[in-house]
């Protein structure tokens, strides 16, 4: 079979899933940012200047692993900062492989009313000046801070990435499913990543959850909606990484996140298209809410939620995403890995409507082993059998 | 641009100033296409770097 027959086939399939006409079996997912580099017994940091050594150790595992689609992979950022910026949020970890995050929370609770008024103005004028002073002080030294970071991220979001998902799609038939430079940001996530942090906007949301609800109704309408003003693309789909809804109380959720999240979805349906969605965290409390939105609009990933109950509640009107824990992979044999993949796919695979995937990113060494290779594998010759 | 008026600049002004240098840098080996990270609102990527 050519390289582009592989690709037709497994893409073909993939899009039967995705629209219930009768997959041939379930496709599988990759997530991660780079711990297939460590299953080559590399370090990301020793070879991420080179982007055939580096994109060659990301994707060589799918030499001998079964896997349909992307969903993200890869790396933001690369260590070229360090030295240059302190502080740094988003580094490599010691083992030059694991992606660590920090946050760095800058503004104050006291300054609500600055914010609303403006937040893109108090971000330049206060919050990048706050966290960054040397910037305001060496004009020269700013030129080189901004033209690195630009640098930078045209490397790993275009170069990196672009060769990376060129091999997968060329080589293994691996298809991107999500545009991550479609990547929605819900405006209390907004509020929680860039300003608040999390112990801020947990504390605000019940000693002043007014100044929060102006807040993100500013942010949404200075921020977050204009980023959204270019043509929906029907594939591949916009995509969301949430991250403060799992702490957020139902009401909470219902009042102060859904409304933003419905408009984001319901936008991209009305186009013909979907938009992925990471549940990071538990989402059970909450989930029902997708059922008020149109039908297929979303494919949900499942994180520490029970993705049969997942399928119960949800699968008939949303696609679902998900079935392997990562910490199962690390811990458990292959045989309970299998007996539990079997559950997953007796329960979840009739009807369509559902990839697998882990329900976290492989980031980790140790993350990409023979397990999950087998596992994969096994879900892909199991499910062809159903 | 005498002193007193680049005492009135604001940081905003400043930084986009020198965003605008850099996204007009016909010296630059960076594709123009690939400086998207200069694009306005750049600070809020800068705040989460």
């Amino acid at each position: 079979m050519s390289d582009n027959e592989l690709l037709n086939k497994k893409r073909s399939n993939l899009m039967k899933a995705l629209k219930r006409e009768g997959a041939d079996y379930v496709p599988t997912m990759l997530a991660s940012s780079c711990a297939e580099v460590a299953w080559t017994g590399q370090k990301v940091t020793d070879i991420i200047d080179d982007p055939d050594k580096y994109v060659k150790a990301m994707t060589d595992v799918f030499e001998v692993m079964w896997a349909d689609g992307n969903t993200f992979s890869g790396t933001l950022f690369t260590p070229r900062l360090e030295g240059l910026l302190e502080p740094l949020q988003n580094k490599f970890g010691p083992d030059g492989v694991t992606p660590e995050h920090v946050q760095m929370p800058m503004m104050e609770r006291d300054e609500y009313d600055q914010f609303i008024e403006d937040p893109n103005r108090f971000v330049s004028e206060v919050l990048v000046p706050r966290k960054y002073p040397k910037l305001y002080e060496d004009r020269e030294y700013a030129k080189k801070v901004l033209k690195t970071v630009a640098e930078d991220k045209f490397y790993s979001l275009a170069v990196l990435m672009g060769k990376q998902s060129q091999v997968l799609s060329e080589k293994y038939g691996i298809t991107d499913i999500a545009d991550f430079s479609k990547v929605f940001s819900n405006p209390v996530d907004t509020l929680f990543d860039y300003c608040r942090g999390f112990k801020g906007t947990l504390t605000d949301l019940r000693r002043q959850p007014d100044k929060v609800k102006a807040a993100c109704d500013k942010l949404w309408e200075v921020y977050n909606l204009p980023r959204l003003s270019g043509p929906v693309d029907e594939f591949p789909y916009a995509c969301h990484m949430t991250h403060i809804a799992p702490y957020l109380s139902p009401k909470q959720f219902e009042e102060l996140y859904w409304p933003y999240e419905k408009k984001w979805i319901e936008r991209a349906a009305a186009a013909g298209s979907k938009v992925w969605i990471m549940l990071e965290g538990s989402w059970s409390k909450v989930w029902h809410h997708f059922l008020e939105v149109p039908k297929d609009s979303c494919i949900l990933h499942i994180d520490d939620d029970d993705i049969c109950q997942a399928k119960k509640e949800l699968g008939d009107h949303q696609i679902i995403e998900g079935g392997l824990k990562v910490a199962a992979v690390r811990t458990e044999s292959i045989d309970k890995i299998k007996d539990d993949i079997k559950r997953v796919i007796d329960v979840c695979a009739p009807g369509d409507g559902f990839l697998f995937c882990t329900d976290k990113a492989w980031i980790a060494p140790g993350d990409v082993n023979q397990n999950l290779i087998d596992a994969y594998n096994f879900v892909h010759e199991y499910s062809m059998k159903k | 641009m005498s002193e007193i008026e680049k005492k009135e600049q604001s940081k905003t002004e400043y930084l986009q100033e020198i965003a605008k240098e850099l996204l007009e840098d016909e010296s630059w080996d960076l594709p123009k296409e690939g400086r998207f990270f200069l694009l306005p609102g750049f600070e809020w990527d800068v705040l989460y770097l």
